[in-house]
């Protein structure tokens, strides 16, 4: 048993990390700092490690999805992420092709149930 | 005191991710990782005093600090990656054997001049092989080391540049004469071992072996041997480099403009150093005729010893021109080969 859960693990950890690109576009219409964005992340289901998220912030802002700022006004100085104009499109065109994606699984998966039923 | 600690703990963590990160991104890696500790400390101290195990917990959470650099990197470091690992460890095993079979002719040579005295050559021979084997790796080591640096090999890891390909970019199957046949850079890699063991023995190997009745008893040299330990280092220079330029072939695999370019600049650096070697023909034995015509007196006829001057004088003008001779074919024939269709 522990076998299945360790092979479902592991295919989860790879679906994941396809996912979890979107998942921080969509939240990031407004500025958030790494830590609130795990949070609100957390809260909403999606659980993201700070040592995975931290280092894919920093992706997405070299790649030109997102812009940064250092707020230090505070008494801990953070560093906020935002959607650029670039990665608001990307956002976009991403989204579309993931709500695509995901009623063509709808479909495998319901469809695919009963035709081979009665093997 | 508590508090000291905790904060000691936290910036050794934050020192271990930065120090293995690109300097220009360290300071602001600092920062932002201080800031998600003291974030994630807060959550769950939640106003009370930050303990030791609050700390120690955030710090595990976040993992193996090597782990998180390379997040942040994006890609494994390595002295010398696995595109390279393959010739590296041939380029290893070529040069260790060569050595061996050079210094093993080398010990046989002079176990038959002084047999008695075999005990010291075994000696010396077990030193010079083991000193001569820690030599090659590092250099070996640290050219490799130097070629994954520059990036001399293909960068594996992310398929960022991946770019969109066409079937008329596929590489052709490298041609039959622009392939670079392990065997040929193998020989030369013999060969750069043998050169640099010859001068280096030459006093007592590299010259005129006179037998008596089957037995070696002499060897007459024909080089300086002064002037040998006087260049000693630009030999190994010229070895070095020759070994570096077969290093290269049997990376590349075939002929490149590149390569091609590689090999004419390491030619003209070794002709150089070879013909600032030569310069003043001191580097050779000047008394090699003298020593010839002592050891056989009795066999020389004016005739023969003549002969055998003109032979040597002939041959000392020679080595030079034949040496240039091979080394602008090499150049040529790389270019060629590169720019073959």
């Amino acid at each position: 048993m522990s076998n299945v859960n360790e092979m479902v693990d592991k295919l989860l950890q790879e679906l994941r990390r396809g996912t979890i690109t979107i998942a921080v576009l969509s939240q990031l219409e407004k500025p958030q700092y790494g830590y609130s964005l795990v949070t609100i992340l957390a809260e909403k289901g999606v659980q993201v490690e700070a040592g995975t998220l931290y280092p894919l912030l920093r992706r997405l802002e070299k790649q030109g999805l997102l812009i940064s700022e250092w707020d230090t006004n505070e008494a801990r100085p953070r560093k906020f992420y935002l959607l650029s104009a670039l990665g608001k499109d990307v956002y976009i065109k991403l989204l579309d092709e993931w709500k695509k994606m995901a009623s063509s699984m709808e479909g495998l998966i319901n469809g695919g149930g009963t035709e081979h039923g009665d093997d | 005191m508590g508090e000291e600690l905790n904060m000691e703990m936290i910036e050794k963590y934050i020192y271990a991710v930065t120090h293995r990160l690109p300097q220009s991104q360290r300071a602001d890696i600092a920062l932002e990782l201080r800031g998600l500790i003291e974030d994630m400390l807060g959550e769950r101290t939640n106003g009370r005093p930050t303990s030791q195990e609050d700390v120690e917990s955030v710090l595990l959470e976040l993992g193996n600090p090597k782990d998180l650099a390379e997040k942040y990197r994006g890609s494994k470091r390595y002295l010398i990656g696995p595109e390279l690992f393959h010739p590296y460890i041939t380029v290893l095993k070529i040069v260790f054997f060569a050595l061996l079979v050079a210094m093993s002719v080398v010990f046989m040579i002079e176990s038959m001049i002084e047999p008695r005295s075999v005990v010291e050559h075994i000696f010396g021979y077990v030193t010079s092989v083991v000193s001569a084997s820690m030599q090659a790796f590092v250099w070996i080591t640290v050219g490799f080391a130097i070629a994954q640096y520059k990036g001399v090999a293909p960068k594996a890891g992310i398929a960022e540049e991946s770019e969109k390909w066409s079937l008329s970019d596929l590489p052709p199957v490298p041609d039959q004469k622009k392939q670079i046949k392990r065997g040929e850079a193998i020989t030369g890699i013999v060969f750069s071992i043998l050169f640099l063991v010859f001068l280096y023995s030459s006093n007592h190997v590299f010259g005129v072996m006179m037998f008596d009745d089957g037995e070696l008893v002499n060897v007459i040299p024909f080089l300086n041997r002064e002037r040998i330990e006087q260049f000693i280092n630009i030999i190994y220079v010229i070895t070095v480099i020759g070994i570096l330029k077969e290093g290269l072939k049997l990376i590349t695999g075939k002929w490149t403009k590149k390569l091609a370019l590689y090999n004419l600049i390491l030619n003209a650096v070794t002709l150089i150093l070879v013909a600032y070697l030569f310069k003043d023909q001191a580097i050779w034995n000047p008394n090699f005729m003298q020593e010839l015509n002592q050891v056989s007196q009795a066999n020389l006829n004016q005739d023969t010893y003549e002969l055998i001057k003109t032979i040597w004088m002939q041959s000392k003008a020679w080595v030079v021109i034949v040496f240039t001779i091979v080394l602008i074919i090499d150049t040529i024939s790389g270019f060629y080969k590169a720019y073959l269709k």
